[in-house]
């Protein structure tokens, strides 16, 4: 269980434009093994997309865009050979946060999961048919015949995403990819979808790669949190240790951020980025960093462990603070 | 403090769906329910409850941008109902608001300037001194004024959302109705928004209507906090009660939901898996009977009234009256 699923090595993702070059993921390297649930956090804008829609190849061809690095599956680089990529995805199947847009608006509900079973399974359309109303079943939708037969439009936000989860099952894949699941629904349907999600994690032990911007879902969803900014990773480890104990700036902007049921402390965020001076070589947290030391401003820091399993991108360690 | 700035008395807010081709009636859409409360002078009274419960409905016919279909809305003791458009301009002055998406509230042809400028030119105030009250404006709400000829294009979602509030603020208004201001905005940008709002309360002794889905947003902002569900409030109570004692089972279930983040209390994933709120939609007793987990016999045949259940504490449900 505890082998390598997904290890991405040195992924780095730019666009261009016109003008200049935006570096949306810089010199990523994140590992997910089997059975575990991994949460991606940042800010909008950090990254955590792009990522996911490289590991799944949704990433435009184009000139454009400058893709480098590894993204290995099992072992092979889902980045190098178009022909592998398509065979893995199979086993790499994602959800994403607008369930509605993300279902096709012509084809019935039914339609769109049988597809799954029919081109991936090779399956006639009878027992496809079966299968997805099982599938639908296992999501907890109830009358699963009727809803077969509805569109997108007929369901409610949390039904849709239920089916998009029932879709991306139906492949039954080693690696799920969620991008801010729950992100456009109710907490009501959003504790169920959780709920959902669990049940599916304990029963088939599928890999989750949990995609999101809520500190609290990672704390009570994920066993291991890599947080992103501005396309890095700065912080990772299991979520316990970077709870209890967050190392870099941005982790405790992040954590003093949210209110919290009960206290009714202020709350302390970090700066704003105001559009100041951003020099290449320093860190790039430095414009918004309230515990600058002096090495900050010229060097960019390392990913160091500070203990094992807790990587850190900071100068922590030495260094006299300049504030 | 204890004085009623604002008293809502049976608001209610209906919409009729047109007749489709052959039906006879025409379906009727309660979005508010005789809901009444009362919001006291330099208080924040939060709104929560789930996306279609009628709360933003609620906020609109507050500063009446929608009009009530019955009901009254006391504001210093006038009831504004009453009046017609004329009537209410003076008073607009008073009842500001600020919206959910910093994207869609703010005209994307008017700079900054021009944007702050117009209630000011409406309600002809600050003739003289105009640009030097614009200035003023931006600093309170964190934005420099070298700023003033760009667009809200060039701004960011926190940055837009202050100019939005550096509008509502233009007017020196006493009530403002703060319509999920934050929800579209990242946690730490969200928590300066959340933090200049509480600092402009205490520096203008302003009055806030807090509307949002987020029930931790409003236990931090709010002092008194009312559930709605399908049109009508469930529970209202100061935000302590509210939150540490719960009483309708509705609230329960929505704090249940919460995520808590603090890995060491494990996810409490709400039980039974209860029907989405479309479902419950029923004519007789109480709305919330269908996904209800602590449902007696009584709540099919009887609609619930809100009641005092301890002093200051109210809640709309059989198992607290009988």
């Amino acid at each position: 269980m505890n082998q390598d699923l997904l290890k991405i090595e040195h992924l780095s993702v730019s666009f261009k434009n016109s003008k200049d070059q935006t570096h949306a993921v810089r010199d990523l390297s994140l590992t997910v093994k089997g059975g575990e649930v991994v949460g991606l956090v940042g800010e909008s804008g950090s990254g955590k997309s792009v990522t996911a829609r490289s590991i799944v190849g949704l990433l435009s061809n184009s000139k454009k865009t400058a893709v480098s690095g590894r993204v290995l599956f099992k072992g092979q680089n889902l980045l190098m050979n178009q022909e592998r990529k398509r065979l893995n995805s199979q086993k790499i199947a994602m959800i994403f946060q607008d369930p509605l847009n993300s279902l096709n608006p012509v084809y019935t509900i039914g339609h769109q999961i049988r597809e799954v079973f029919m081109v991936r399974k090779k399956m006639g359309k009878a027992i496809a048919n079966a299968r997805a109303i099982d599938i639908l079943k296992k999501v907890d939708i109830q009358s699963p015949e009727t809803i077969a037969r509805q569109y997108p439009h007929q369901l409610s936000g949390g039904m849709c995403q239920r089916v998009m989860i029932a879709i991306a099952l139906a492949a039954e894949p080693e690696l799920l990819i969620a991008d801010e699941p729950t992100t456009a629904l109710d907490v009501t349907i959003q504790a169920q979808i959780l709920k959902l999600l669990y049940q599916l994690y304990t029963t088939t032990k599928t890999a989750i790669l949990f995609i999101t911007h809520d500190l609290g879902l990672v704390a009570q969803f994920c066993h291991f949190v890599a947080i992103m900014q501005e396309g890095q990773i700065v912080e990772k480890g299991r979520v316990s240790d970077i709870f209890k104990n967050p190392q870099h700036p941005y982790t405790k902007g992040l954590i003093n951020s949210i209110p919290v049921l009960g206290k009714k402390k202020r709350l302390n965020p970090m700066p704003l980025y105001q559009g100041g001076v951003h020099p290449n070589s320093s860190c790039s947290f430095f414009p918004r960093c309230t515990e600058i030391k002096r090495r900050c401003e010229k060097e960019t820091p390392e990913f160091i462990e500070i203990e094992p399993g807790h990587f850190v991108r900071c100068h922590i360690e030495d260094g006299v603070s300049l504030l | 403090m204890n004085e009623d700035l604002l008293n809502v008395r049976s608001l209610t807010k209906e919409y009729i769906n047109k007749r489709r081709i052959f039906s006879r009636k025409s379906h009727i859409f309660k979005a508010v329910d005789k809901i009444s409360f009362s919001i006291r002078k330099g208080e924040t009274f939060g709104l929560v409850g789930e996306s279609g419960c009628g709360k933003s409905t609620t906020g609109k016919m507050l500063v009446r941008l929608e009009e009530p279909t019955t009901g009254k809305i006391y504001f210093k003791g006038e009831n504004l109902t009453d009046l017609n458009e004329k009537q209410m301009q003076p008073i607009r002055r008073n009842l500001q608001m600020i919206f959910q998406n910093p994207y869609g509230s703010l005209n994307p042809k008017m700079t900054l300037k021009q944007i702050i400028e117009e209630p000011l030119k409406i309600h002809k105030l600050a003739v003289n001194n105009r640009h030097k009250r614009i200035c003023q404006l931006l600093d309170y709400v964190g934005l420099q004024s070298a700023f003033l000829d760009r667009y809200p294009s060039e701004f960011s979602g926190g940055q837009r959302q202050r100019i939005a509030i550096a509008r509502a603020l233009s007017l020196h208004p006493e009530f403002i109705v703060a319509d999920e201001p934050v929800s579209a905005l990242d946690v730490s940008i969200q928590a300066h928004i959340l933090n200049l709002l509480i600092d402009l309360q205490k520096e203008f002794s302003l009055t806030y209507l807090f509307i949002s889905h987020d029930l931790s947003v409003v236990r931090y902002i709010s002092d008194r906090a009312g559930v709605m569900y399908l049109g009508k409030i469930v529970e209202m109570a100061d935000c302590d009660n509210l939150y540490d004692h719960p009483l309708h089972p509705y609230t329960k279930m929505l704090l249940a939901s919460i995520p808590i983040p603090d890995p060491e209390k494990p996810f409490e994933f709400v039980t039974e898996d209860l029907p989405g709120i479309q479902v419950s939609r029923q004519k007789h007793g109480c709305a919330f009977y269908p996904r209800c987990a602590n449902r007696i016999e009584n709540c099919l045949l009887d609609k619930p009234e809100l009641k005092e259940i301890s002093p200051g504490h109210f809640a709309a449900c059989h198992l607290y009256t009988t």
